[in-house]
């Protein structure tokens, strides 16, 4: 008997493939596949929650007993603040006769006063107007415009359901990939939770309310655009192009906004033009 | 002490089977090691350290086999086979399990 | 963000220098395969027996190896997890594995001037190590040393 070891061709046992190509195809589809299934459950999750009743939401939030004033460091002692706070909360109820809203929704309107510019809508029906918005504000039918248009997101319920979206999604993909996995590393689940606001169609639904309830509070829609006027013409100094912008961010652009004003004042024959009531001396300093 | 991994001896015979012998170690690196091989887990290439731990376990196990050939009055352990289990994280037993015979005319 | 710019880093390390890694240690596979060619490895259980061979001395010999796979074969073979199919990151990992234990073994029967390696087996065990891989591939088998060089 005769006893060698022949030396087989290399690399039989191998494959040719380039790892770095199979990465490349590999890794975009695990993203865009993720995508998918993140659109996919935050809209399950966002019509789901649309269900929970808007008492339950109150509850769950007064459970929570957050002090929304001592979180945004208000002084509530301040006189100032008092009054403020006050016509917010009358203005609201001014719109809120002109709008549709359900039966036992309560709107809590909160006075922040910090050089801010913004105004949002949350759980349990807090909504949150910060000083820095409100000294932008020509007149008093834009600020109307802007509490009409928070308010619509409560009616829409647009707050639980964002959250609802966001937390379904995160949850879901989380259990299907695993957290520490490869995927894991990949997307960053806390941020997406951060990324679940509202959507356009969101936006533009409290839009279209809150014009109406703008129009039946004055009797016309003059000054409503007053605030994306005033935006649309000093263009903020970012750098991303026009197109990029109107698809990354939720809220529709400033000029896009005013058009849809006149072309809702158009189509429900609403006056353009009308008295624009100035903004309370309440908020100026 | 005669260890083969063969199931027979060509040159020699084997009087009596005594019994399966068997013998065992398990061991782990400890924490220094451990962030060494975290370190190669990114670069990628041998782990020394674990491959002297490993080695050393199976220097370990088989003496602990031959103790046991010996107890048994056993001169040669045949048809010789390892095993690995890993336990825990960095911890691996090593098994080494053969039969015992006697042979005759050994040494 | 910066976990994004660490995990980059650390695929781009493992991709690059792991890949060098590779290169080198089959270069060194090849080379030492050669140089190891004379001595036979023969899986068969029955080793030569006969009026022409001569008397052997035995000896269990063993050849161990442990590899771990670079960041960016983990984060690969992860991937394709999910797809499933041929998980090639993996697959020159364990043939350097096998190679390096069968030619580890080969050396320390070299050392003893074996003739032979007669029923050479393979084992191999995942090290469990906080989810990264590493493997540990055995050789073993039984060298034939002969007693004295007869020659007829």
């Amino acid at each position: 008997m005769h006893y060698e070891n022949r030396q087989p061709d290399e690399g039989l046992n191998v494959s040719n493939e380039s790892p770095l190509k199979q990465f490349m195809v590999l890794g975009a589809s695990v993203l865009v596949l993720a995508l998918v299934l993140f659109l996919v459950f935050s809209f399950l999750g966002g019509w789901l929650a649309r269900f929970i009743p808007f008492s339950s939401e109150v509850k769950v939030v007064e459970a929570l007993s957050i002090d929304f004033d001592e979180m945004l460091e208000s002084d509530v002692d301040d006189p100032v603040f008092i009054e403020r706070e006050k016509a917010l909360n009358d203005l609201a109820s001014r719109v809120m006769n002109h709008m549709d809203i359900p039966e036992g929704m309560d709107i809590t309107v909160h006075y922040v006063k910090k050089d801010v510019f913004n105004a949002f809508a949350t759980l349990g029906g807090h909504v949150f107007f910060f000083q820095g918005l409100i000294d932008l504000m020509p007149s008093e039918n834009a600020l109307a415009m802007v509490m009409a248009h928070e308010i619509a997101h409560e009616v829409h319920r647009d707050p639980i359901s964002g959250l609802g979206g966001g937390v379904t999604a995160t949850v879901a993909l989380s259990a299907l990939v695993g957290g520490s996995g490869p995927v894991g590393k990949l997307l960053d689940f806390p941020t997406l939770i951060g990324t679940a606001s509202f959507t356009r169609g969101m936006e533009k639904k409290a839009d279209a309310a809150a014009i109406s309830a703008v129009n039946s509070l004055y009797g016309h829609v003059a000054g409503a655009d007053g605030l994306f006027s005033m935006l649309a013409s000093n263009p903020d100094n970012s750098n991303i192009p026009d197109w990029a912008e109107s698809f990354l961010r939720t809220h529709p652009l400033d000029q896009d906004r005013i058009e849809a004003i006149e072309k809702a004042a158009r189509e429900n024959d609403w006056l353009l033009e009308g008295d624009v009531t100035p903004l309370s001396d309440v908020f100026v300093d | 002490m005669l260890i083969s991994n063969l199931e027979f001896l060509p040159d020699q015979k084997v009087i009596r089977h005594i019994g399966l012998v068997q013998g065992s170690s398990v061991r782990s690196k400890h924490v220094g090691r451990d962030m060494m091989a975290g370190l190669k887990n990114i670069f990628g290439g041998e782990l020394k350290g674990y491959t002297e731990l490993l080695h050393d376990s199976r220097i370990e196990a088989t003496e602990r086999m031959v103790e046991q050939a010996k107890s048994i009055g056993a001169n040669a352990v045949l048809n010789v086979r390892f095993s690995t289990s890993s336990i825990a994280a960095g911890a691996a037993e090593i098994f080494v399990y053969g039969t015992a015979v006697e042979v005759a005319d050994h040494e | 963000m910066s976990n994004l710019i660490v995990f980059c880093i650390l695929l781009l390390l493992g991709l690059v220098i792991g890949k060098f890694a590779e290169k080198k240690h089959l270069k060194s596979i090849v080379k030492r395969e050669h140089q190891l060619n004379a001595l036979p490895a023969i899986a068969s259980r029955y080793p030569p027996t006969g009026e022409n061979v001569g008397p052997h001395q035995q000896l269990l010999v063993t050849g161990n190896v442990v590899i771990a796979s670079d960041y960016f074969k983990t984060f690969l073979a992860g991937l394709i997890n999910i797809f499933g199919g041929r998980v090639t990151p993996f697959e020159s990992l364990l043939d350097r594995g096998r190679r390096e234990a069968l030619l580890r073994m080969k050396s320390s029967a070299n050392a003893v001037n074996a003739e032979y390696i007669f029923n050479v087996k393979y084992q191999t065990a995942t090290i469990q190590q906080k989810g990264n891989g590493a493997i540990e591939v055995l050789a073993y088998g039984t060298a034939l040393i002969p007693t004295q060089q007869v020659k007829a």
